[in-house]
């Protein structure tokens, strides 16, 4: 990842400008937040299950 | 205009001075204009934030003292899933499928798999900082916010009884692409409802409002009412929630993010996307001015007000009354004579203590009237615009362009209520099998935020939550 600048300068620059791009990175790291989405949905579910269980057995 | 300076300057070199400082002012104003559509879009994102920061207060106020925190990490969810996903695949939905699932390029070649795949996938190098672009996060921040707000519409019917996690995937569902989908086929200036049925919903009182008030239909049937909402003899009781005054300054914040709204369903002139170099248009291309919808926006507003204190004077409907007076009116407030959209909003709003009636009936236990407001007064705005706007040429072009019609508008307003209340249904029912859809009894008995919120919304007490659930 890192600046995807040729040079050290901002003269000339043009196009995408995020960090990796063009690295062949950005599909990793979407890859990346999209896991995390699922493993917060998914842990969300397991602590909302406990809780509805822990109330039913009180 | 280049090659005409050059050819006065090959045959007037002494205008060269002028010459240059005229291509210098064309220079200054283009980046000027540039400059003032991207603002434009972008300052329209937190006006529709404020849409949110209604929803928030209005779904936690209409929660009895039990449920509120749980209703508003309800709503704060739907909206934070709403920004990666339609990051993910809403914004690409919206430019594949106007022609339909084939994915086909349309006849204005700004949509189908080539268009979607090179201009809205989420690793294309301008779905971000891009210094030769200065335009796509913005529009993909106003349609996220649009879709958010589809996702917030079916969160406050759903209150106090539906599981967050099952609640989240129905809202991505919703708001990340079924009304995506009916954005593409009948928003997009290619979409095949727009090109071969003239449909017109300048406002999205159909694609936005119809598409989530009748998502949320389709849940409410699987997730069932509340318990103490219904007797055995089948009459309904009133739930009240435990703030009407938070409930109604948040309805009051909606309206004012709606403005947001509506300006995002404007298409800037003078840049390379948009549809004229001098005029305002709707999405469709069609001329239009913000004087125009500026007169009927506020029409539809009062008469939304006054004809629901008509029929109910009830502070809660007045104000949803509101809403729903602009919703009656969204699909054509690029047209509207101002006293009709008045009497279109009028119309709309005595229609809601019959159609909320109506559902509560049937059984269903709309917690907040979602159904009506958006989806009953969505559809109502669609054919609104049939019945009293037909004629207009739906798109641009010369003379033997399609045009609105009472036959298109119902034909889309058909297509909106499918588009919402299928997925609404079937999702849900498979969240329903595997029991991911609605909370257990002893915590609904006993409340939603002692049993999961690891906070207190009134710490120091407050009055206890009223029958009949209790």
């Amino acid at each position: 990842m890192g600046s995807p600048l040729a040079e050290a300068t901002w003269n000339g620059a043009e196009g995408a400008m995020y960090t990796g791009a063009g690295s062949g990175m950005e599909a990793v790291w979407l890859g990346v937040s999209i896991v995390m989405c699922v493993v917060a949905l998914i842990v969300g579910i397991k602590h909302e299950n406990d809780a509805y269980k822990r109330k039913q057995a009180e | 205009m280049e090659e005409q300076l050059a050819e006065l300057l090959k045959n007037s070199p002494e205008l060269k001075p002028l010459i240059d400082q005229v291509a210098a002012l064309g220079q200054k104003s283009g980046t000027g204009n540039t400059a003032f559509a991207e603002v434009y879009y972008f300052l329209c994102i937190p006006l529709m934030v404020l849409i949110h920061v209604g929803f928030l207060a209005y779904e936690m106020g209409a929660s009895r003292t039990k449920n509120v925190l749980a209703s508003g990490i309800k709503n704060i969810l739907a909206f934070a899933f709403m920004v990666p996903t339609f990051y993910y695949f809403g914004w690409f939905v919206y430019y594949a499928f106007p022609q339909g699932f084939g994915m086909g390029a349309g006849p204005n070649g700004i949509s189908g798999w080539d268009v979607a795949v090179g201009a809205a996938n989420p690793i294309s190098a301008v779905m971000g900082p891009n210094l030769g672009d200065n335009i796509t996060g913005v529009f993909v921040g106003a349609f996220t916010l649009f879709a958010a707000t589809t996702a917030s519409i079916m969160s406050g019917a759903v209150i106090e009884r539906i599981q967050v996690g099952g609640f989240i995937i129905l809202a991505i569902v919703l708001g990340s692409f079924a009304w995506v989908l009916g954005a593409a086929w009948g928003w997009h200036a290619d979409g095949w409802l727009v090109q071969n049925w003239g449909y017109h919903d300048f406002g999205a009182a159909g694609l936005v409002h119809a598409v989530a008030g009748f998502f949320a239909l389709g849940v409410l049937i699987n997730l069932g009412p509340r318990i103490g909402k219904f007797n055995a003899d089948g009459s309904a009781n009133h739930i009240a929630g435990h703030n009407m005054p938070l409930t109604l300054i948040g309805l009051m914040t909606i309206i004012a993010g709606f403005w947001g709204f509506l300006m995002g369903c404007v298409i800037v002139p003078g840049e390379a996307w948009s549809w004229s170099a001098t005029g305002w248009n709707t999405i469709y291309g069609t001329p239009m001015t913000l004087s125009g919808m500026t007169f009927n926006i506020l029409m539809g507003f009062a008469g939304g007000i006054i004809g629901a204190w008509l029929v109910t004077r009830d502070p809660f409907w007045m104000m949803s009354g509101a809403l729903g007076g602009i919703i009656s009116c969204a699909s054509g407030l690029d047209l509207w004579w101002p006293p009709l959209a008045f009497a279109v909003g009028f119309v709309g709003a005595c229609m809601m203590p019959a159609s909320y009636r109506f559902f509560e009936k049937l059984g269903i236990d709309d917690a907040v009237g979602a159904v009506t407001v958006h989806g009953t007064l969505g559809l109502w705005g669609v054919i609104s615009v049939g019945i009293f706007a037909m004629g207009y040429p739906a798109l641009q072009g010369d003379a033997g362009v399609v045009q609105i019609s009472f036959v298109g508008q119902l034909v889309g307003a058909v297509v909106m209520f499918l588009l919402g209340f299928v997925p609404g249904y079937v999702v849900s029912l498979v969240l329903r099998a595997i029991g991911l859809l609605r909370v257990g009894e002893a915590a609904e008995l006993a409340g939603l935020d002692p049993t999961k919120v690891p906070a207190s919304a009134y710490p120091e007490g407050i009055g206890a939550s009223a029958a009949p659930a209790e």
